[in-house]
């Protein structure tokens, strides 16, 4: 069992919670996404990205837009649906049980 | 001096240096098997390629020709490798049937690079991290020794995949395997398939000069038999050359002991025995000596012969000097017989022997003891024949001193 694995798996579990929550503060593209994980010290590789984004997308919590780019080719821009922003209320507040609840395990032994 | 391709990604065109696009397209490639057992894959995909070619696009701005192989392992270490995507990745419903193209596992192959028959015993050393020199000769040694014959090298010759692709031969030699690693792997084989190519090239254009299609294609196949033949020539000479250490050490152990003072072998039922008879014990010094080298040198230079064969090594004797010590050995060897010939305590033992076979002592039971020395110039030698009757007596049957 490698740590990396765990660590991973813990990552995944929560991003895409942190996505709907960056989403719907507006129109976002891929590559800022990650900025702003990576600014909260949460590295992930677009690699990662891309399928969540699609899976999210496709399960109707985002939508996106084609947006053309002089960097290239035209990219997409996505933005959070009503669903997607229930959906984000109530992952909310399972985080917060769930982080209370974790807390509360590790802190008195 | 590499090509430059012209390729579309994501719609865009894009020059890339030739290696560099080779590690690109198969990491692209990696990522398609990887998701194309999933529904989105087309879009995934597609979603990388595009950024991907974003950042080219980027650095082709930022004024370079062309993409070269350390931007695509920028891009790669950005969007991620294979082994952070990971196949047991946000819980997906990933059918596990895509393989594990850059996992730590290692596995047997048969490394046609660098093989004598089929590259059986390399692969058997990377596969255990050992040499390869070792597994042979461990490989050699099994079959002539012990019962596992040489049909089993063949099974494992038919078995064994060959390890083609960069991706097997890191899995050859265990380990995770990064995009450089390929990169390198991938360099390396071209240079040596250009090399070949070249050498190839060559080569049918001298036999294209000179001979015509069918002696050219009996001559491989020819090569190809020499080869085999090689092979067991190698084994033969192996065992060969075990068999003559083993007399040559016999054989050495026997004339030492002799020159210093003799040594009986029981055999059966009568004692053989090696005095040491010559005149001074200088002499037989020196008589085992050279009797030594006598048998010695030639062994040692069959030998010598027969392991710089085994290892392909260049077969070069001074042929000269060893035949020199030879006669050497041969001269003083019957230079000291002539003359010991004439030796009375030679002639004695030789009467001595005599006696022994004339009593008939090999037909039955006897004990036969005795022991000698030298005194002053004499040889004395004192001998008991005891007849060994069934209920274990003996009697003494004749004592002679001589």
């Amino acid at each position: 069992m490698k740590i990396e694995n765990t660590q991973s798996q813990m990552r995944k579990g929560v991003l895409e919670y942190c996505i709907l929550t960056l989403a719907s503060s507006g129109e976002m593209y891929a590559s800022d996404i990650i900025t702003h994980l990576k600014d909260a010290k949460l590295i992930v590789v677009e690699g990662t990205l891309y399928p969540l984004l699609t899976r999210l997308k496709n399960a109707g919590l985002l939508s996106y837009a084609w947006k053309e780019s002089d960097q290239g080719p035209p990219r997409k821009y996505y933005s959070i649906t009503q669903e997607g922003q229930d959906f984000c209320k109530e992952l909310s507040s399972t985080w917060n049980e769930l982080t209370h609840s974790v807390n509360q395990i590790t802190e008195t032994k | 001096m590499n090509k430059i391709i012209q390729i579309n990604l994501a719609g865009q065109a894009v020059s890339i240096d030739e290696l560099a696009y080779k590690s690109l397209s198969e990491y692209l490639h990696t990522l398609e098997n990887h998701f194309s057992n999933t529904e989105d894959g087309g879009e995934i995909l597609a979603d990388i390629e595009a950024r991907i070619a974003e950042l080219f696009f980027g650095k082709i701005k930022k004024g370079n020709a062309f993409i070269n192989a350390t931007d695509v392992s920028e891009a790669i270490q950005l969007m991620g490798t294979p082994a952070d995507m990971g196949i047991h990745d946000l819980g997906s419903e990933q059918s596990h049937n895509s393989s594990t193209f850059y996992s730590t596992d290692k596995k047997l192959f048969r490394d046609t690079d660098d093989r004598v028959l089929g590259g059986v015993c390399s692969g058997l050393a990377a596969y255990f991290n050992t040499d390869t020199s070792i597994v042979r000769i461990a490989v050699i040694l099994l079959i002539v020794f012990t019962g596992i014959p040489l049909i089993a090298y063949f099974v494992f010759w038919i078995v064994l995949p060959e390890a083609n692709t960069p991706e097997d031969r890191s899995r050859m030699y265990g380990g995770n395997t990064t995009v450089n690693d390929i990169v390198n792997n991938v360099r390396r084989e071209a240079s040596d398939v250009a090399r070949s190519v070249k050498n190839e090239a060559n080569s049918v254009a001298e036999s294209l000069k000179k001979n015509s299609n069918l002696r050219s294609s009996g001559r491989s196949v020819v090569n190809g038999l020499e080869q085999v033949i090689r092979f067991f020539a190698k084994i033969f000479g192996a065992g060969t050359l075990i068999l003559l250490v083993i007399i040559g050490v016999a054989l050495s152990i026997f004339l030492l002991a002799n020159a210093t003072g003799g040594f009986t072998l029981n055999a059966g039922d009568v004692d053989v025995l090696t005095p040491s008879i010559l005149k001074t014990p200088t002499l037989n010094w020196i008589f085992s000596i050279s009797l030594l080298s006598l048998i010695l040198i030639p062994i040692g230079t069959m030998c010598y012969a027969i392991i710089l064969f085994i290892f392909n090594m260049d077969v070069r004797l001074n042929i000269k000097a060893v035949f020199l010590a030879w006669l050497l050995s041969l001269a003083i060897f019957i230079g000291i017989s002539i003359y010991s010939a004439s030796d009375v305590n030679v002639q004695r033992f030789k009467e001595f022997g005599e006696t022994i076979r004339d009593k008939g002592v090999f037909d039955e039971d006897y004990e036969l003891n005795y022991n000698y020395k030298h005194s002053e110039d004499k040889l004395e030698m004192d001998l008991d024949i005891d007849k060994v009757s069934p209920d274990n007596e003996s009697d003494s049957v004749s004592t002679h001193s001589l």
